[in-house]
C-alpha cells in the first residue's frame, strides 16, 4: 500500500499592520498633557504670522515624525528643546523654500507680464495678458497639486536622515511614493480633511483658528509619519 | 527665592512676547495712520487675528482700533503675563494651570453668550475679561515649558 504523504501548507506571510485612517485624528487626545502641548503650540502658530514660529512649530513636527516612526506609545513630544526644534525647523523650512523657488519664478514670470499687458488699455494686449492669464492658472494648479503631495515625502526623508541633501534625493522620493502609493493618498486624505476643520477654530473667538491650525499640522504630521513606517521597502 | 528663567522658557519667551508687540504695535500705527488720512482698507489684514467690528473696538485717536477691545486686552494681558513670569519663575505651573482655567471663564462665559445672541457685552466687560485671560495665560505658557526641564525630563 502507497502512502500518500501531503505537502504542509506554506507559512503564511506575517502580516503587516494596515493604514489606521482615524487614529492620526485622536492621538492627541489620548496624550496626557495634550491640551498643555496644543495652547502651547498654538502660541507659536500665532507667532507664525511674523515667521519665526514656523521654525519652532517645523521642527516639533519633525521631533513627532521620528517618535510616530519609532513607533512610540505616546509620540506627541514635549515643548522642551526649544533650540533643537528652531534649528530643525530651519532647515525644513529652508528645503520648502527652495522647492517654492521655481514655480515663484515661473509665475513672475507669467504673471507680472500678463498683469502689464492686462492693464495697458490697448485691446489686442488686454487680450493677450488675460489669455496668458488663463493659461497660467491651468499651468499652476496641476504643479502646486504635485507639490503639495510631493513635498511631505521630501521632508519625511530630511526628517529622517538628519540632513538637507535627503529631501532632494529625488529618485528615492519618488520611489517611496509610487511604492506606497495607497496609505500615501490615504495620508494626503488626512492632511485635507484636517485643513478643512481648522476653521472651526474661528468659534473659539476667532483667536481659535490658530490652536486648531496647529492641531491640523500635528495630524498631518502623524498621517504622513505613519505611511513612512508602514512603507514597504 | 533666587531662580532664573532656564534656556527653553527664554527662546520661548522671546518668540511670544513679540507676538503683542507685533500686533499691538501695528493696531496703534494703523488707528494712527487712519486717524491721519490713511484709507480704512488698512484695518482688512488684521481680520486675519480678529473680526474687528468697529463697536466693539477702542477708540484712538477717534479711529476704532482694528482689533475688538477683547483681542486688545488678551495681547496686553499676554505681554504683561510673560513678563511677570520672567520676573518670578518660581511661580508653579499646577497652581497656573488652574488659575488660568479659572481666568478663561469669565471670557468665555461674556463671549458665548453674545456669541448666541443672549445679551450684548460692553467694551468694558470684553476688555476686563480679556486682560484678566490673557495675564494667565501668559503666567501659564512658560510656566508650562520651564516645567520639564525643571524637573529634568527630556522627551525622546
Amino acid at each position: 500500500m502507497s502512502e500518500f504523504v501531503t505537502a504542509p501548507p506554506p507559512p503564511s506571510s506575517p502580516s503587516q499592520p494596515g493604514y489606521d485612517f482615524v487614529k492620526p485624528f485622536g492621538f492627541v487626545f489620548q496624550d496626557r498633557d495634550w491640551l498643555s502641548k496644543i495652547l502651547i503650540g498654538g502660541l507659536f502658530e500665532i507667532a507664525s504670522i511674523f515667521i519665526i514660529g514656523i521654525f519652532f512649530v517645523a521642527g516639533y513636527c519633525a521631533r513627532l515624525a521620528r517618535n510616530v516612526i519609532a513607533g512610540m506609545e505616546s509620540p506627541l513630544p514635549d515643548w522642551n528643546d526649544l533650540g533643537e526644534y528652531f534649528a530643525e525647523g530651519l532647515r525644513l523650512a529652508c528645503i520648502v523654500l527652495v522647492y517654492a523657488i521655481p514655480v515663484a519664478i515661473l509665475a513672475g514670470v507669467i504673471f507680472v507680464p500678463a498683469a502689464i499687458m492686462s492693464s495697458s488699455g490697448h485691446d489686442i494686449l488686454e487680450n493677450l495678458g488675460g489669455g496668458m492669464m488663463a493659461c497660467a492658472w491651468c499651468l499652476f494648479f496641476p504643479i502646486s497639486l504635485a507639490l503639495a503631495i510631493y513635498l511631505p515625502a521630501a521632508l519625511l526623508f530630511s526628517v529622517v536622515e538628519g540632513t538637507f541633501g535627503a529631501a532632494f534625493d529625488f529618485g528615492r522620493i519618488l520611489r517611496f511614493i509610487r511604492d506606497n502609493a495607497a496609505n500615501y493618498i490615504l495620508a494626503f486624505v488626512v492632511y485635507l480633511i484636517a485643513r478643512f476643520a481648522v476653521p472651526l477654530g474661528l468659534i473659539a473667538l476667532c483667536i481659535g483658528i490658530f490652536f486648531t491650525g496647529f492641531w491640523a499640522m500635528v495630524v498631518a504630521t502623524f498621517a504622513f509619519a505613519q505611511a513612512y513606517r508602514l512603507r514597504r521597502i | 527665592m533666587a531662580q532664573s528663567l532656564g534656556r527653553n522658557a527664554r527662546i520661548a519667551g522671546l518668540a511670544f512676547i513679540a507676538i503683542p508687540i507685533f500686533i499691538l504695535g501695528t493696531s496703534v500705527l494703523c488707528s494712527w495712520a487712519i486717524a491721519h488720512g490713511a484709507a480704512p482698507g488698512w484695518r482688512i489684514p488684521f481680520r486675519i487675528f480678529c473680526h474687528g467690528i468697529p463697536d466693539r473696538c477702542l477708540l484712538l485717536w477717534g479711529v476704532p482700533m482694528p482689533i475688538c477691545a477683547r483681542c486688545t486686552a488678551i495681547y496686553i494681558g499676554l505681554f504683561a503675563g510673560l513678563v511677570a513670569f520672567a520676573a518670578m519663575p518660581w511661580m508653579r505651573e499646577d497652581v497656573l494651570r488652574i488659575a488660568m482655567y479659572a481666568a478663561v471663564v469669565p471670557l468665555a462665559v461674556d463671549g458665548i453668550t453674545q456669541l448666541i445672541h443672549l445679551r450684548e457685552s460692553t467694551n468694558t466687560l470684553r476688555f476686563g475679561t480679556g486682560l484678566v485671560a490673557g495675564l494667565a495665560f501668559g503666567l501659564w505658557v512658560l510656566s508650562a515649558i520651564e516645567k520639564p526641564e525643571r524637573h529634568g525630563l527630556r522627551s525622546p
